[in-house]
Formats: structure tokens, C-alpha cells, sequence
């Protein structure tokens, strides 16, 4: 478990998952394939730039940009992130995750918009300048 | 028997075996909460016999349209006794006599019986917000204007029928609809929301059409309104949606008659948004996130088309709508420090609503269909 800190996770937006300038909470929970845990990247390990690089154009992934949140404020509503260095397909090791599995559908509903309010006050991480887009 | 001043309490167990309870109204307000009936409120019973009749003698026409009358002694059929008053608030029960030569067709149902259940059916439509019944004609409604005189504002009657059907409670808020819906027109202010749908020159006047969901064609004047706002609402796409504000004489179903003066029009670009928002949705494809995330299920894109038209009949603010990855559809809202969601699941057909209040972390989730979406977010916001 990564210990509680200002550190940020860095996490990429999907460009679906933004209607008219406004970001999903959606984005801030794992979706139905992801065993109940969220990707992240650690702000100890890369930069926001290279969590999307690596996102984009080496993993091959669509972002519209990057969003963070802080492992203090993960904590806070009781989530827990941990190391997940990946090697495949490419190496990657600043990867991270955010741990939902014990969460019922009205916990993961909650902390997702708990997040996503949490992302907002930073705003977005990359690219420079930011995407026209509001959290 | 008088139980305090000016309170009259009948109470007879016996009732004669030709007679037959016709109707119970219930009196409730603090003054009945001794199960007794002040004496001042009993004309209202008499008032309510009068309707009956009325009513009655309306039915009959109806059932025989070449008949101009009704019968002779037609209402002499219809006698009320006040027999006695159960608890309950005040509950009085009238018992109908039978007419001297009623014999065995008196036991069966008839245009009075059909006339007590027609008021109570008419009574509910009214406090439904629906306009006049038809079967409230002038004569009635001079009839049913004369009901409730006695009752204070915070009391009601329920003429409850002896099979136990609800019946609808009327009270002052009723007889101010009914006055309302009887005056034939009356000005007011109203907000006209609809789709401009061309520009038309009648008599060398150039004219506006907006078709408005609630108040059907429109047709305004140019010379009334900003002219050029028009015109731009035109240009901008053929779903663009202008409100105006305006003093309308309205007809007493609440239908406009004429406009007699309106605002600057307002040209909504939401509409115009979501609806490109549900096309792009509907055309994504298999694998729209990073090579999973289905394309939407049909009956998700129903309901996206659904809440849409929801949004457009004003009843809910502007929707932010998302693809799942399951194929399904989902809506969010932030509204006075609510963040609420409702997903729909294509696999169970359910949709899940929750809404947390980000500062003081209220929680709220249910399963409503898409109609009850409007309820749950006034809930929210007061």
C-alpha cells in the first residue's frame, strides 16, 4: 500500500467520457472489466506528460488529458492505492492502482464523485495548455 | 341532541330496511374532531343534494339525446335523510328514501347513484389539473360554486361512496379551480417554450411560428419582439428552441387565445447539444474505450432519446449524458451541491439513480423509471 501523502495519481480521461466541456464521474471508477481497480499513475514515479505519453502513445490508449487526485485524498474516503509496475505491453513503472473491490455499487458511486470533486480544484495536469474542458 | 353550542350530534343505530346509505361525507378540520356537526356547516349537505340532482338530470340527457326533459317527477326520486353521525372526524351518513312507487328498482343503481360517482370523478380531475369536465355544465358549476361556503380554509369534505371507494378531497383550493377554470378567459403571464418553426407573411405582417409543447402553434408578430434575435434562431439550426416571455388571454382550458404582448425571445442552444449529444453516442462504435466498452444497446439509446424529450419539456434541468461500458447509458447533473447520477443497464433494464451532497456527504439511491427522474431531482433541490 502506498503510504498516505500529498503524492498525486495521476489518472487520463477518456475523450467519450466528457459531454460538452463536463467530465463523468465515471471517470474516477473502475469500469466492469478492471476487477474493481483503478489506474493510476504516481507522481514519484513519472509526470503528468509522461503518464500520458506512456497512455497514449506507447499503450495505444485515447486520453483527452490527465486529472490527479492525491493518495491523502483517496485515503480520506477510505481508498487504498498500491504498486502495480507493469511490463506488458510496454514497461511502465510508475503504474498504480486504486483499490474499489470491497466497495459496494453505492460505495464506488460515491467515492468516484467524491474523487472527481477532489480532482477539480488542481484542474488538469497535461497537456499544456490545458484542454478546453471542465472537470 | 346538543352536545356543546351550537353543535348538533344525531345519532340513530336504526335505519328503516327501505332506506339505503347513499353517501358518507367525511368533515374533517379541528372543528369536527369531536365527531360532532356544527350546525352552520349543515346547508352544505342540501347544497351537495342540488348537485346530485343536477348531475343526475345530466346524465339522464345524455343517455337519451333525443329527450330535451327528464321524466316528470324525476327529481322527486331523489330524497336525503340525515340519519346519524359516525367518528372519524365527523362522518354524517345520508340515506336515500325510496319515491312512493320505487318498489324493487329502488335497490338498483341508478342516474343519482351515477351522479354521486361522476362528482367524485369530476372532483379528481379538477384537483388533477385537468380542465372543466364536461359534465360540469353552467348550471352545475353555479351549483358546485355554492359548495364549501361554510368550510374554513383548512377543512374538507369527502363524499365517500358506500362500496368504500376514496373519494377526492374538496375544499377551498378546489372551489378556487373550479372558479378559475369557469371564467370563459383571464390574462396572465405565461412562458412560451417551443421550436421556431418558420416565418410566415399573412396580410403583409410577417409572423413567427413556434410550436410549444405546451401550448401548441404559436403564431407572434415580429413586430413585437427583437426581430434579429428571430431571425438568428432561425440560422442556427432546425432544432434551436426559443423561449419568450408573455401576457397571454388564455381560454378557460388554459389554452391561448391571443398574445398580447411579449419579451425579447431567449434561444436555447441546450437542446440543439444534447440531441447532437445522443446522435454521437448512438454512432459509437465496439472498443470506443481503448478496445472494450460496447456500442450502446438499442434501449439505451431509447432512453437517452427519452430523457431528451424529458429535458425538452422543460422538466428537468440540462442532463450530461456518457456511455457505459457495458453498452448501457448514464446522466449526470450538478445542482445545488448535488452530484446526481442515473444509469441505465441494458442487461436488467434498470436504472439506477444515486445523488451524494458533496459537502454535507447525504446519500441518496433508488430505481425510478425515467418519469420519475423530474420528482427525484425537485426532491433534491427543494
Amino acid at each position: 500500500v502506498i503510504p498516505r501523502s500529498d503524492e498525486l495519481l495521476f489518472r487520463q480521461v477518456n475523450p467519450v467520457l466528457v459531454d460538452d466541456n463536463r467530465v463523468t464521474s465515471q471517470v474516477f471508477r473502475p469500469g466492469g472489466e478492471d476487477g474493481g481497480l483503478l489506474s493510476v499513475h504516481r507522481s514519484t514515479k513519472t509526470s503528468a506528460e509522461g503518464a500520458y505519453r506512456i497512455h497514449t502513445e506507447q499503450k495505444g490508449r485515447r486520453s483527452i488529458g490527465v486529472l490527479c487526485v492525491s493518495v491523502n485524498e483517496a485515503g480520506g474516503i477510505g481508498l487504498n492505492a498500491f504498486d502495480d509496475e507493469e511490463t506488458d505491453p510496454v514497461p511502465d513503472p510508475a503504474h498504480a492502482l486504486i483499490d474499489f473491490r470491497s466497495l459496494e455499487r453505492k460505495q464506488c458511486e460515491k467515492s468516484a464523485k467524491k474523487l472527481r470533486d477532489a480532482a477539480k480544484p488542481r484542474g488538469w495536469q497535461y497537456p499544456n495548455p490545458a484542454p478546453n474542458v471542465l472537470i | 341532541m346538543l352536545t356543546r353550542p351550537g353543535c348538533l350530534s344525531i345519532k340513530s343505530p336504526l335505519m328503516a330496511p327501505s332506506e339505503r346509505i347513499f353517501v358518507s361525507p367525511v368533515l374533517k378540520g379541528a372543528r369536527f374532531e369531536t365527531n360532532a356537526v356544527p350546525v352552520e356547516v349543515l346547508p352544505e349537505l342540501a347544497s351537495y343534494r342540488d348537485i346530485v340532482i343536477e348531475l343526475a338530470r345530466w346524465i339522464y340527457k345524455s343517455d337519451h339525446p333525443g329527450r330535451r326533459r327528464v321524466p316528470k317527477g324525476f327529481d322527486q326520486r331523489f330524497s336525503l335523510r340525515l340519519r346519524e353521525v359516525l367518528p372519524g372526524s365527523a362522518v354524517p351518513q345520508l340515506l336515500r328514501e325510496p319515491a312512493s312507487d320505487a318498489g324493487l328498482l329502488f335497490f338498483e343503481s341508478d342516474e343519482f347513484d351515477r351522479a354521486r360517482d361522476t362528482f367524485n370523478t369530476c372532483i379528481e380531475q379538477i384537483r388533477d389539473g385537468n380542465k372543466m369536465p364536461e359534465a360540469f355544465t353552467p348550471r352545475v358549476v353555479s351549483l358546485v360554486s355554492r359548495l364549501g361556503l361554510r368550510l374554513l380554509s383548512s377543512e374538507s369534505i369527502e363524499f365517500s361512496p358506500p362500496d368504500g371507494t376514496p373519494a377526492p378531497r374538496f375544499d377551498h383550493g378546489v372551489r378556487q379551480r373550479i372558479a378559475e377554470l369557469a371564467n370563459s378567459t383571464y390574462l396572465d403571464e405565461v412562458t412560451i417554450a417551443g421550436f421556431v418553426e418558420a416565418v410566415d407573411k399573412k396580410e403583409g405582417k410577417e409572423h413567427f411560428r413556434l410550436h410549444s409543447e405546451e401550448y401548441g402553434d404559436i403564431e407572434l408578430p415580429l413586430s413585437v419582439i427583437d426581430e434579429k434575435a428571430v431571425f438568428a434562431a432561425l440560422q442556427h439550426s432546425s432544432a434551436a428552441r426559443v423561449t419568450v416571455p408573455a401576457i397571454a388571454l388564455l381560454s378557460a382550458d388554459g389554452k391561448i387565445q391571443s398574445v398580447i404582448e411579449t419579451g425579447s425571445p431567449e434561444i436555447d442552444d441546450d437542446i440543439a447539444d444534447v440531441r447532437d449529444r445522443v446522435e454521437e453516442l448512438r454512432k459509437l462504435d465496439d472498443g470506443w474505450f481503448d478496445g472494450r466498452g460496447k456500442s450502446l444497446d438499442r434501449s439505451a439509446v431509447e432512453w437517452l432519446e427519452q430523457l431528451s424529450s424529458v429535458f425538452e419539456a422543460g422538466h428537468v434541468p440540462r442532463p450530461y449524458l456518457y456511455p457505459t461500458e457495458a453498452g448501457g447509458a448514464r446522466a449526470e447533473w450538478t445542482t445545488r451541491g448535488w452530484e446526481v447520477s442515473i444509469e441505465y443497464s441494458p442487461s436488467d433494464k434498470t436504472n439506477y439513480v444515486h445523488a451524494l451532497h458533496i459537502e454535507t456527504d447525504k446519500e441518496l439511491e433508488e430505481d425510478i423509471t425515467l418519469d420519475r427522474v423530474a420528482a427525484f431531482l425537485h426532491t433534491l433541490t427543494g
